[in-house]
């Protein structure tokens, strides 16, 4: 299968601050890998250091199998922390801007994205109108555009409410089993993230500890946060 | 870069501010002149009636500046740089929004360089400046067209008037990349504003206050004023209306130079920080 994602000795320094240490993963074409940690566990500067946001300190990573990242970060959509969407344009407009960019011209890409996130209804809408939920699905309508082979996705239940929740939850299992396309997901909300990713990665203090599929964790009979809960327990003993 | 400059053409286009400060701008230019008429007519008035005006102690001068005005002898006056505070606006939002919204991270994250993701902001920043400049000297010189005729314009006039005009364009394009870069630092929309406005009024007075304190603390006489090499002592020195050559050398200096180093600044500062 192939590697979509795989990063080697990733670290990043803030000053003195080691933020990510020595991080090496592998993330494989379909899965849903769910990145595990507490509040300033280092998940989200991985992400951006992933997507180039920010750059790594040393370290290397690699994209679609190849260190050519300008081309591979053409392949992947982002949705990093909240919603990040013009709140003055419709929906509409906002896939507007993403394709322009993408050079897309065919103006279906647009309507089957709204409504692949279930947003055709409001795509007359003005963003800063939208609910946090319809927000969020509006910056993975965004991150949709391009057709990506892979999401990277931080934070995203984050604020919802159950429903919301359920509708993120189902949206990315449709993109990952209907579209194929892998995703990178990181969450502190440990019981929606059991229900979605296939492999899980826990870290702490910027370190990868540990690494398991979520057929090892049903195999152990445990529950994602009791194990989490135990891994944090050894970590800190 | 296409991809990039189609895209922030469309942002633009969806800006609200962009339009409104246009309007501001016209109705101001148009209004300039008609006051400028009403004072004329006020001075004429106040002349006829026996009552001594006079400007540099002289009454004729009082008279030429309040009327006997056209078009032409306006010109030189709607290149002041009225628009650069609007562009100090529009170019906020249009840089620091991005930010702000969190919008950058979906054009950082897909592949494009941080190169041409400024370029094509510092492109239409430009583009913003130079229109805000044409539309005011526009409204300005045309509606006094109207009002007095375009008094004397031959070619040497529509000469000198091109000269003028490209030098201001190319002052409004310094100043675009100085509000860009420091947008661009600030990354947010209201301190980018407040900044922009304070750089472009208190420069010149801090620079002046500057050679003051080095010729009194070093009992030296500096050659030059300091305060003559802002942008906005260049913009006023076009409005006296003579292209003369060491005005026209010291405004290309002025401006070439701003642009390349703000330039340079505010790409290196925003290919090294991360975007968070």
């Amino acid at each position: 299968m192939e590697s979509v994602l795989k990063t080697h000795g990733l670290t990043k320094l803030y000053g003195g601050h080691q933020a990510v240490s020595n991080v090496s993963m592998n993330v494989q074409q379909g899965d849903i890998y769910g990145f595990i940690g507490r509040n300033g566990a280092g998940k989200t500067t991985l992400i951006r250091m992933v997507v180039g946001l920010a750059a790594p300190s040393t370290g290397s990573l690699e994209l679609f199998g190849s260190t050519n990242l300008s081309e591979g970060r053409k392949r992947i959509g982002t949705v990093i922390e909240s919603p990040a969407v013009y709140p003055h344009m419709t929906a509409r407009q906002n896939l507007e801007v993403q394709c322009r960019m993408m050079g897309i011209q065919d103006k279906r890409v647009i309507n089957d994205t709204l409504i692949t996130v279930g947003l055709d209804p409001q795509d007359k809408k003005k963003a800063k109108n939208f609910s946090l939920g319809m927000k969020q699905r509006l910056a993975i309508a965004i991150a949709l555009i391009g057709s990506p082979e892979f999401l990277c996705l931080d934070e995203p239940i984050n604020g919802l409410d159950p429903t919301g929740i359920i509708e993120i939850r189902e949206l990315i299992q449709r993109l990952n089993q209907d579209h194929g396309i892998t995703v990178l997901i990181s969450s502190h909300i440990l019981g929606e993230l059991s229900k979605l990713a296939t492999r899980f990665g826990v870290i702490e203090n910027g370190v990868l500890i540990q690494e398991f599929t979520s057929e090892e964790l049903w195999n152990k009979g445990e529950d994602l946060e009791k194990y989490f809960v135990s891994i944090m327990k050894g970590v800190q003993a | 870069m296409n991809r990039l400059l189609k895209s922030d053409l469309y942002k633009l286009s969806k800006m609200k501010s962009i339009f409104i400060c246009a309007l501001i701008l016209i109705v101001m230019g148009i209004g300039l002149i008609f006051l400028l008429d009403f004072s004329g007519t006020m001075v004429q008035t106040a002349v006829d009636n026996g009552v001594s005006i006079e400007l540099n102690g002289s009454e004729e001068q009082a008279l030429q500046i309040f009327t006997n005005q056209t078009a032409a002898s306006l010109f030189p006056s709607s290149l002041g740089g009225d628009g650069v505070l609007f562009s100090i606006i529009v170019i906020s939002i249009f840089v620091a929004c991005e930010f702000g919204f969190g919008t950058i991270k979906n054009i950082a994250s897909r592949g494009f360089s941080r190169t041409k993701i400024y370029l094509s902001k510092l492109i239409f920043s430009c583009g913003v400046a130079v229109f805000f400049s044409l539309l005011f000297c526009a409204a300005y010189t045309l509606t006094a067209a109207g009002l007095w005729g375009w008094g004397d314009a031959g070619p040497e006039f529509w000469k000198n008037a091109a000269g003028l005009l490209g030098l201001n364009l190319l002052l409004n394009c310094a100043y675009a990349s100085l509000f860009t870069m420091i947008s661009s630092l600030i990354r947010q929309t209201g301190g980018a504003i407040a900044i922009n406005f304070c750089v472009m009024s208190f420069a010149p007075m801090l620079l002046e206050l500057l050679q003051m304190a080095i010729e009194k603390l070093f009992h030296v006489t500096m050659a030059f004023q300091l305060s003559s090499y802002t942008l906005s002592a260049n913009m006023n020195a076009l409005t006296e209306g003579a292209l003369q050559n060491d005005i026209v050398l010291r405004v290309l200096f002025v401006g070439i130079g701003f642009f390349v180093v703000t330039t340079i600044i505010g790409l290196y500062v925003f290919r090294k920080r991360d975007i968070k």
